[in-house]
């Protein structure tokens, strides 16, 4: 017997021996892990994700630091079909329009974070009063048709502000756009939409908390099905599911705690976690069911099953863990955050299923052997009875 | 009823083994040929965005009513390399905005190039077309109103010349033309000249990007190798597992490239992640035969009559070793396919991919692996090198 070997039946035996004293440490352990899921955040910049050390990265950056790229929002006015009325706008260059936007303008240039607002409207500024015909000749000048789609159905507004980086300051710029675009007086038949980077990543940063959970819960709930299907018992399917599950909320706490967001590349992290930590359960479950089902006792049965299954799962541990941890060499940011969070993942599951599988099955079966002898004790008590009695 | 069907076949597995590793070598051949198909694709961010959100569908709408939205971009920052001199330190030079038109001019004329803007063209917009020729002029419409807030940083250090392209235009041909259009002007003294803009981001990543597979595929299989040779000790059991990943992902880019899936920023690190969790396979068999191995030499010491050998212990090993890997493949292709069921996805295509190769190193750990393995083990590689080596003395 080799050293890892000689090791895994230590393990094994300790297992055997102390096994409601490590379920008590494992709980604490889960218990210290899983404080730091209540720091764990998403983080909804894509940019980040991208490879920032090439040298165009760094040009744009420069740009949008210069021109407040990533914090321009885009107001869409555009015609609204939907409205028959006879005073409907019917070309988005109506002075109606124009004077919207004019009063847009104006009230969000009085707004100290706005660094600029450029729409048709740039072109009245400075002047107090705005005819039709006025509006009507200036923009005929074709750098206003640069605002203009060509079927002149819509016309664009651009806000750029300096927001700063959280979502709450973003989430406050968006509604602050919308408040002013609410008492905004429109004509009728056209309709404001907001768009750009900062309404985006609002969007995004959504997205990404319901997507987190929303692929986590039907992760977990065909795996679990599945476990109960292919392992036919209920209890069989939880003692492989309960360990992984330890092993996903020490991974997202350990994430919490290290201060390492969730992302566009990390948010399927659950599901993926569930998916791939499940085999070592499976392997170590179905080892020890195969050695007890030929009458070994527990002690003998877990040796064979930690020494032979654990060795195994240790190798093709690490081999995921190799697989995912080279990702950390990739050029994209994304690809490497995805690589080194599902490594983490990957170990957490391997320790799980070394260390806490064992203990759970030696658990489930004293509890499933003591249960049926109370049950046999009461029904032996009760036959007694009915012996005694007589009918 | 199902430990029938897996007895049955691990019994034509093991009766077989050169018929199966015929039939898979055949398809190997022909995934060879599939996966030099594969070619790189440039990922679509928008696609990946759900459509009937409002802020992306007026975006969309946007794109729809003007047109395309895709632009590439000349950026003019100052550069200057000396103090006093007459180098240009304000992008608002007659020089910068001369030099700006004629990039704009010669961008004008390039293939699938729709308009171009710049301080130029603006400035002559507003100056009844004509370029101003004195700073203070310049300056003076500059500050006229904010048209020019977006082609000239409030700074001065930077100015944009905006290129909008069609929505088809091949990137990979554009950025040369416009590189050689920034070689081919020449610039005023203490400014640099570079291509920007987003789309040209997805360009120089997807360029950055082809590299990587075979870099993280490489690093990856050497330390797999390592760790299962550690964890094997010995050559041959070391190297058998490995055939797992190798059939698994050959099959895997095979099955990508004859589906035209393509790879793309988010699946250039799929092989990696491949070998990694399709060696699990590989290690759960060669593991469990080599312990059944043990198991039927112990066997055949006490009954003598029973003889039982390499044939037997693989098909012990694959009835017992089919249904967890079932189980653990299955899981993982929920797992996998769980990050496409999101709203956001942008690694669907990579869980897609990832699951192609679950699914392949599963087969191959049931197929071709064990076949090789018998066919190794029975042959007696001695014997074959006493006949070879008589063959060599008899001739000499």
């Amino acid at each position: 017997m080799d050293p890892l070997q000689k090791s895994l039946v230590r393990l094994a035996e300790m297992q055997r021996k102390h096994a409601k004293l490590l379920a008590v440490l494992v709980i604490i352990f889960t218990i210290i892990l899983g404080i730091g899921l209540k720091d764990l955040t998403i983080n909804s910049d894509f940019r980040k994700e991208m490879p920032k050390d090439l040298p165009i990265f760094a040009l744009n950056d420069r740009i949008s630091a210069k021109f407040g790229g990533e914090d321009t929002v885009v107001i869409a006015v555009q015609i609204d079909d939907s409205v028959d009325l006879n005073s409907a706008v019917r070309d988005i260059r109506d002075p109606r329009v124009i004077q919207s936007l004019i009063f847009l303008d104006g009230v969000l240039r009085d707004e100290s974070s706005i660094t600029s607002v450029t729409s048709p409207a740039t072109f009245f500024r400075g002047k107090s009063e705005v005819t039709p015909e006025e509006i009507t000749q200036t923009l005929r000048n074709p750098q206003a048709n640069a605002f203009f789609s060509r079927n002149y159905k819509m016309t664009l507004m651009y806000v750029t502000a300096d927001i700063g980086s959280g979502e709450e300051q973003i989430n406050n710029f968006d509604e602050f756009i919308q408040k002013r675009i609410d008492y905004t007086p429109k004509p009728p038949g056209v309709k404001f939409g907001i768009t750009g980077g900062p309404t985006l990543r609002t969007t995004i940063f959504d997205l990404l908390k319901s997507d987190a959970v929303f692929t986590l819960i039907v992760a977990a709930v065909i795996i679990l099905l599945l476990l109960f299907v292919m392992e036919s018992s209920y209890t069989r399917g939880l003692l492989v599911f309960a360990p992984l599950s330890l092993g996903l909320i020490w991974t997202m706490g350990t994430l919490g705690w290290l201060g390492i967001p969730l992302s566009v590349a990390t948010v399927g992290l659950s599901s993926m976690i569930l998916g791939l930590g499940v085999e070592y359960g499976v392997f170590m479950l179905s080892r020890y069911n195969e050695e007890r089902a030929k009458n070994i006792g527990q002690l003998d049965s877990l040796r064979t099953t930690v020494r032979g299954i654990g060795a195994a799962i240790i190798g093709s541990g690490l081999t995921v863990i190799v697989g995912f941890g080279v990702l950390a060499f990739a050029t994209v940011p994304m690809i490497q955050h995805l690589g080194e969070t599902l490594a983490l993942g990957i170990a957490f599951c391997l320790l799980a299923a070394l260390f806490v599988n064992p203990v759970f099955i030696l658990l489930e079966e004293d509890y499933e052997y003591w249960n049926t002898h109370r049950k046999l004790e009461k029904l032996a008590a009760k036959k007694e009875m009915h012996t005694q009695r007589g009918r | 009823m199902s430990n029938k069907i897996i007895e049955i076949y691990s019994n034509f597995i093991t009766k077989f083994p050169v018929l199966v590793l015929v039939i898979m070598l055949l398809i190997s051949v022909f995934a060879i040929q599939m996966a030099g198909t594969i070619k790189t694709k440039k990922s679509d961010t928008k696609s990946m965005l759900p459509q009937d959100v409002e802020a992306i569908k007026t975006l969309n709408s946007i794109e729809n009513e003007f047109g395309s939205t895709n632009s590439v971009s000349f950026a003019v920052e100052i550069d200057p390399l000396y103090t006093s001199s007459d180098e240009v330190r304000d992008v608002r030079d007659p020089r910068v905005i001369q030099y700006t038109n004629q990039l704009s001019e010669l961008a004008l004329h390039t293939d699938n190039v729709i308009d171009v803007t710049g301080p130029a063209s603006i400035l002559k917009s507003i100056n009844g077309g004509l370029l101003p020729q004195s700073s203070r002029e310049i300056q003076e419409l500059a500050n006229k109103n904010g048209l020019l807030d977006r082609y000239i940083s409030k700074d001065y250090t930077l100015a944009l010349v905006t290129i909008r392209t069609t929505d088809d235009v091949d990137l990979s041909k554009l950025e040369p033309e416009l590189e050689k259009i920034l070689q081919q002007v020449p610039k005023p003294p203490g400014i640099t000249a570079n291509l920007a803009g987003s789309v040209m981001e997805s360009q120089k990543m997807q360029t950055a990007i082809e590299p990587d597979m075979a870099k993280t595929s490489l690093y990856s299989l050497v330390g797999i190798l390592i760790i299962v040779l550690v964890l094997f000790r010995s050559i041959k059991y070391g190297f058998t597992p490995m055939t797992t990943i190798i059939f698994g992902t050959l099959w895997t880019m095979g099955y990508v490239g004859l589906i035209g899936m393509g790879l793309s920023s988010q699946t250039s690190g799929v092989t990696s992640m491949i070998m990694g969790i399709g060696i699990d396979f590989g290690i759960q068999l060669v593991t469990r035969y080599r312990l059944e191995l043990q198991n039927l030499s112990r066997l055949n010491e006490h009954h003598p009559q029973f003889q039982l050998g390499h044939r037997e212990a693989m098909e012990v090993t694959l009835n017992n070793v089919i249904i967890p890997m079932l189980t653990t493949t299955l899981a993982a292709l929920v797992g996998f396919q769980a990050m496409s069921l999101g709203r956001l996805t942008f690694l669907g295509d990579m869980g897609t991919m990832m699951s192609y190769g679950v699914a392949a190193s599963m087969i191959a750990a049931i197929t071709i692996v064990p076949a090789i393995i018998l066919i190794i083990d029975q042959v007696n590689m001695k014997n074959i090198y006493k006949k070879l080596m008589n063959r060599f003395e008899v001739r000499t």
